[in-house]
């Protein structure tokens, strides 16, 4: 019997509309499946052809390839959602998720956005309000004021020698890496200040910036959220993405090595009592650097992230299904003495680019073969056939492991990256099997710059 | 195989063909009492947008890469997602009816889409064959509504 049919899900609405391509569109269909909800797929014209549409209990093209007239355009993903009388909109991530201005037309159309008030989007989506909103919560942050630097030379002067060198200057609107300059001495901070400003302004429409103390060999960790609209949060564990290039995420492990289990449960406890002081609802994540044991709060994703898998593999719980739920306005059933990491996981993006120039390679997959067996998960909508088109990110997989201790997760990746074998198109594969190989990432003795270091140290 | 003519990725055109753009003028022209606009696109093209009515262009809005299908008829195709009316909602008869001549450019059926409405246009003149889409179903963008068997 589905949750629908048992009465728990389908108050609010029993069909969403799915706001989002690939397999992430995939893992959210499979969810509402699950939970026995209706699912409505949006497409572009370049994703006619996408496996899941067979599953879907409607698929409707609304615009051209180009991301900006479909799965952007927020008036034609609107019509369809009313179209096809769908109660709620699910955006996956990417693309609307993460636009306040999209979630209050959703609920001003009288559908349910399934994520955070539009409210919690704009906060956080504004560093310098995000910041602010930690620091009264008593989440940690990086060293550095919680407002806008002024326009004033001098006194941006007497912020950064009151921070010490080096320090970091960021767009408030900025995000995922960009809009943001390092400075290391005070003779460059005048020429940095006004090209970001410029930039910043040019990119995201604003031109405030901000200070920050600039850590130099942090890890990325980030805690994972589930609040509800009844005034409960848990958190459901930590998980590292230090494996970077240039801000994108290579691989990501669930726990984060090496952080003490009292640390991260002082900071989890935090981010939970801080979703429940600004009213937030579904799930979150709050990011940190993290260096020399303390952890520094450097920006909330209020949406589903790429990463989930790992913390759902690891504390067992379904991250999408809860989210519909919450969306359905029912409370969480989990309490945080509940919450266990059980063992250790690995997320590997299989992208389709070059493993090492990293040129995106579009075009058709000739052959895909995907390793299974115990602990092993994999979440794709490519097959044999498939067109990757040129015009979405490069995405094809996530390759996931699961097993007892992080050693063993090691070796259980490894055997699933050779069991895979996609033809046709230049995948990633071969950097992820020579990354698994690396002594210093086996170890988790790394830190956020280490990819690309390494990367450097091949090409010599 | 096909004729229709090649629109540039993000052009003026495709901009205005958005279902938000469209909303947004069809406002405008409402808000300030005018009747109908007519645009003349980078190419040259007329296309004219009537408040409360919707919009008709000379052929912009459709899918140039329509195909043939296998017994030689060829798709009308629906130029944005909404629900397929046969009959325009200020009209009493089709604008063509299955078995019916039809001349390439020629209005064959609408796509209404909250308050705007769009037409579905002969990629070619011939015979409307087949309509594939039932009355007031969802189509999609680029979706087929029509065959025609193109004139010899």
């Amino acid at each position: 019997m589905s949750a629908v049919e048992k009465g728990e899900i389908g108050h609010r609405f029993d069909t969403v509309l799915i706001a989002n391509r690939g397999e992430i569109a995939l893992r959210v269909q499979r969810a509402c499946r699950e939970l026995g909800l209706r699912t409505v797929m949006i497409c572009s014209d370049a994703d006619r052809d996408a496996p899941y549409r067979t599953t879907a209990d409607e698929f409707i093209c609304i615009g051209p390839a180009a991301p900006g007239q479909s799965y952007l355009n927020q008036a034609a993903v609107l019509l369809a959602a009313r179209s096809s009388g769908a109660g709620a909109i699910h955006p996956g991530y990417g693309f609307l998720s993460e636009n306040a201005g999209f979630a209050q037309a959703v609920e001003a159309a009288g559908l349910i956005f399934v994520g955070p008030p539009a409210s919690a989007i704009r906060t956080m989506g504004d560093k310098i309000a995000a910041k602010r909103a930690m620091i009264e919560a008593g989440v940690p942050c990086v060293p550095g004021p919680d407002e806008a630097l002024p326009d004033d030379i001098a006194s941006v002067t007497a912020i950064a020698s009151d921070i010490g060198y080096p320090v970091i200057i960021k767009a408030a609107g900025g995000g995922g890496g960009r809009g943001m300059r390092v400075v290391h001495h005070a003779s460059a901070l005048q020429d940095a200040v006004s090209v970001t400003r410029e930039e910043a302004r040019r990119a995201f429409g604003t031109p405030e910036l901000y200070m920050e103390k600039f850590l130099q060999h942090p890890r990325h960790v980030e805690i994972q959220v589930l609040c509800d609209g009844h005034g409960n949060a848990v958190w459901l564990g930590h998980r590292d993405c230090s494996m970077q290039r240039r801000h994108q995420k290579v691989v990501e492990e669930a726990p984060a090595p090496g952080v003490p289990d009292e640390i991260a449960a002082e900071v989890g406890e935090r981010c939970a009592d801080a979703c429940r002081q600004i009213g937030y609802r579904g799930v979150g994540t709050f990011e940190f650097l993290f260096e020399n044991g303390e952890f520094y709060f450097i920006e909330m994703n209020t949406r589903l992230q790429v990463e989930h898998p790992v913390t759902e593999m690891t504390s067992g719980i379904d991250i999408v299904c809860e989210q519909l739920r919450v969306a359905q306005g029912l409370p969480i059933t989990i309490a945080q003495a509940d919450v266990r990491a059980h063992g250790h996981s690995f997320e590997c993006r299989i992208n389709a680019e070059d493993p090492f120039t990293f040129a995106a390679s579009p075009g058709r997959i000739t052959a895909a073969e995907f390793p299974s067996g115990p602990g092993v998960r994999v979440d794709t909508h490519v097959k044999a056939g498939y067109k990757v088109s040129p015009h979405y990110d490069s995405l094809i997989a996530k390759l996931i492991v699961h097993a007892p201790t992080r050693v063993q997760a090691l070796r259980r990746m490894r055997l699933a990256l050779a069991d895979t074998r996609i033809e046709g198109i230049s995948t990633n594969l071969a950097l992820h099997k020579a990354l698994f190989e690396d002594p210093a990432f086996c170890t988790g003795e790394t830190d956020i710059h280490h990819l690309e270091k390494w990367l450097d140290e091949r090409k010599q | 195989m096909t004729k229709g003519r090649k629109r540039k990725s993000g052009s003026i055109t495709e901009q205005i063909f958005d279902p938000a753009t469209l909303e947004k003028i069809v406002g405008w022209l409402e808000d300030a009492g005018v009747d109908s606009i007519e645009i003349e696109t980078e190419g040259g093209r007329l296309m004219r947008i009537e408040a409360g009515i919707g919009a008709s262009s000379d052929g912009a809005g459709r899918d140039p890469d329509a195909s043939v299908s296998q017994d030689g008829a060829r798709p009308a195709k629906a130029p944005i997602a909404g629900h397929f009316l046969p009959v325009h909602p200020a009209r009493e008869a089709a604008e063509a009816t299955i078995g019916s001549a039809v001349l390439a450019e020629e209005i064959i059926g609408f796509v209404g889409l909250g308050p705007l409405i769009m037409p579905i246009h002969a990629e070619d003149a011939g015979t409307l064959n087949d309509c594939v889409a039932e009355p007031g179903s969802l189509v999609g963008y680029g979706d087929t509504v029509f065959l025609i068997e193109p004139a010899q």
